[in-house]
């Protein structure tokens, strides 16, 4: 088994009605590792994360995320791909808003079986409230997601994303709506959870403080070629 | 799961699908009703008369005799000698005959002398037949019968008595009244909301006796000509070969009508009538989905980030289509309900208001073809035009 959870090779982009280009000589991520990746907002970190949860396909090159092809898998492939294996924070409106906190969460275990962990839990429930708890949002399980704090929406998005312990997270600016004391408490936590399961973090954000938490950082400016390091 | 997600999704939007349901309802309660009173109203039309077979009068044309005969528009041209009258419903094949003689009036109101056949034999909308709501019917030549309506807009009751006019024109100095042979009143009808309301009846023997003094040498009250008459054959198939006789009749000129062909043929001559009716409720119903569509249009521009979530958690375009199309799908279903319940209510309390009202009776049938033509027809257009938001919504789902 591939060792990589994301292998990119000569990978270029662009989109059909923009100049905007994005190529990726070289990009390796191993399982487990956690990135930080902070560039500019217009560097094409957002394009990046898109290819990676297979939302848009590279024009060229090699883009292999676990042992899918992304370059090769139709659509359907790589929906099913990111139901199964990936987990997704953004910077804010994570939750749909006509489900309550506990649905939020358990929403990607309707989606995909996979996302559950059988071997430590009885139920999609039981591990939903065991990572609430780990959270620290226990007591708004039952509260309509429309109703609760910023601060408490990110972490029941980082409890989804956390279900059935997928392969790779990311979390793209997760801390930008959050006071600048709390972001370091939730970065900690992410960390923290993301090793126990032995979880692969990708963490993007323009702001460079954050960086200190993370052993591996790269400049995505550096990754896509337009500086040199 | 997308059952879920949609029943959810309506009932966190429910002042908006309330709302949109009874939009969407209004209108199908609209293009029902348009539909059902074009219905009742050509229905209503056709069965101001049935069970008759056949119209005989004086030959003129078609329509023409059936609007002084039955609707009291016009004049008839000319007369039917009662022996001809005599000799064809005294023909083997004939069940019975209902004669009328027209002419005079009363304020207005036509005045028709006929016999008791009329009140025996003549049935409207369907097996419905003459009832008299108060007294009973004429007797003596001096007698008169009121329509429903002539009795309610004169204010006339059973004993009063009265003068009938010659000709058509009302009151005036040169319209001859019939002051020497006045005529009581001796029965009121109940309202059938058919022509027969807004008249007089008498017998043909009062008829003959008013005129008595007024035509120079007719002294005896024997009936020597009449206006027009219906026929009941024993025998419905005869009833071609008869028409037939009739118009070839050698005595006098004749024409012999089917009433409810010619009805029919009267009516279709007010077809833009019927065909702008039936636009409206179309256009009513095309506007309505627009209003839909439009309200999709800007939830999917409000629902973007939501399609997002739901796409980074892996759903595939077959389930944010399914999501998509069951939330349209159950709101037109719903609206489409409610148009049917509303219609269904509203006929139940209003048919009999209704009839009395403008004389139009709306049967409560079950779903006509063009009921389920026209819902089945908005609910695809419905879905239909939910599939191109549908389809941006997930071509624009990126991070």
């Amino acid at each position: 088994m591939n060792p990589a959870v994301i292998d990119i090779r000569d990978l270029s982009f662009a989109y059909p009605d923009s100049g905007f280009r994005l190529s990726i000589q070289e990009f390796q991520m191993m399982k487990g590792e956690r990135i930080f990746l902070h560039g500019p907002s217009g560097s094409g970190k957002s394009t990046f994360l898109n290819l990676i949860c297979g939302l848009l396909q590279p024009s060229s090159g090699k883009l292999q995320v676990l042992d899918l092809d992304m370059k090769q898998a139709s659509e359907s492939a790589r929906d099913q791909f990111r139901s199964d294996h990936l987990g997704c924070i953004f910077q804010q409106f994570n939750l749909i808003p006509y489900l309550s906190a506990e649905e939020n969460i358990l929403i990607s275990s309707w989606n995909s079986p996979r996302r559950w962990s059988r071997d430590r839990f009885s139920s999609p429930q039981e591990e939903a409230r065991f990572l609430a708890k780990r959270l620290d949002v226990s007591d708004i399980l039952g509260q309509m997601s429309s109703k609760i704090s910023v601060g408490q929406q990110q972490r029941i998005a980082a409890a989804r994303s956390f279900m059935g312990a997928p392969e790779l997270l990311i979390a793209d600016e997760p801390t930008s709506a959050l006071d600048v004391e709390r972001q370091a408490d939730f970065i900690k936590l992410l960390i923290e959870l993301a090793s126990d399961f032995e979880m692969a973090l990708l963490f993007v954000s323009h702001n460079h403080e954050l960086s200190s938490h993370f052993e591996r950082k790269l400049d995505f400016q550096v990754v896509s070629g337009e500086i040199q390091s | 799961m997308i059952r879920k997600l949609a029943w959810k999704s309506l009932l966190y939007r429910r002042w908006i699908s309330v709302l949109l349901v009874v939009s969407l309802g209004s209108s199908v309660f609209l293009a029902l009703a348009v539909e059902r009173i074009r219905w009742g109203a050509r229905e209503s039309f056709s069965e101001v008369i049935s069970q008759a077979d056949l119209l005989v009068g004086a030959r003129t044309g078609p329509i023409n005799l059936l609007l002084y005969t039955i609707f009291g528009m016009g004049n008839a041209t000319n007369t039917i000698s009662f022996e001809s009258y005599e000799k064809l419903k005294a023909h083997p094949a004939v069940d019975w005959t209902i004669p009328f003689s027209l002419g005079d009036s009363h304020r207005g109101f036509r005045v028709i002398a006929t016999t008791e056949s009329f009140y025996k034999h003549y049935r409207f909308r369907g097996d419905r037949r003459i009832e008299l709501r108060s007294g009973s019917i004429p007797a003596s030549v001096s007698d008169v019968v009121l329509g429903a309506q002539v009795a309610r807009s004169l204010g006339y009751k059973v004993g009063d008595r009265i003068i009938l006019s010659h000709g058509m024109s009302g009151e005036g100095p040169d319209v001859y009244q019939h002051e020497d042979q006045p005529f009581q009143v001796v029965g009121v009808l109940m309202p059938t909301n058919t022509p027969i309301d807004w008249s007089l009846y008498i017998t043909l023997e009062g008829m003959d006796w008013i005129h008595e003094g007024w035509q120079e040498g007719q002294t005896t009250a024997k009936t020597s000509t009449i206006t027009s008459f219906l026929v009941r054959m024993k025998n419905r198939i005869d009833s071609v070969y008869f028409q037939r006789d009739i118009n070839e009749f050698k005595a006098e000129p004749l024409m012999a009508i089917a009433p409810g062909v010619t009805l029919m043929e009267f009516w279709n001559s007010f077809r833009f009538f019927e065909k702008s009716l039936q636009i409206i409720s179309i256009f009513v119903a095309l506007i309505s989905l627009l209003g839909l569509f439009v309200v999709l249009m800007i939830s999917i521009e409000l629902r973007q980030r939501e399609m997002l979530i739901l796409r980074t958690i892996g759903l595939n375009a077959r389930k944010l289509f399914a999501l998509v199309l069951l939330e349209v799908g159950f709101l037109t279903v719903s609206g489409i309900l409610l148009g049917i319940i509303l219609m269904f209510v509203c006929f139940f309390a209003m048919q009999e208001p209704l009839e009395a009202m403008t004389g139009v009776a709306i049967t409560l049938t079950g779903p006509s073809s063009f009921d389920v033509g026209f819902v089945l027809s908005l609910l695809i257009l419905a879905l239909a035009s939910a599939i191109w938001p549908a389809w941006r919504l997930y071509r624009q789902s990126l991070l």
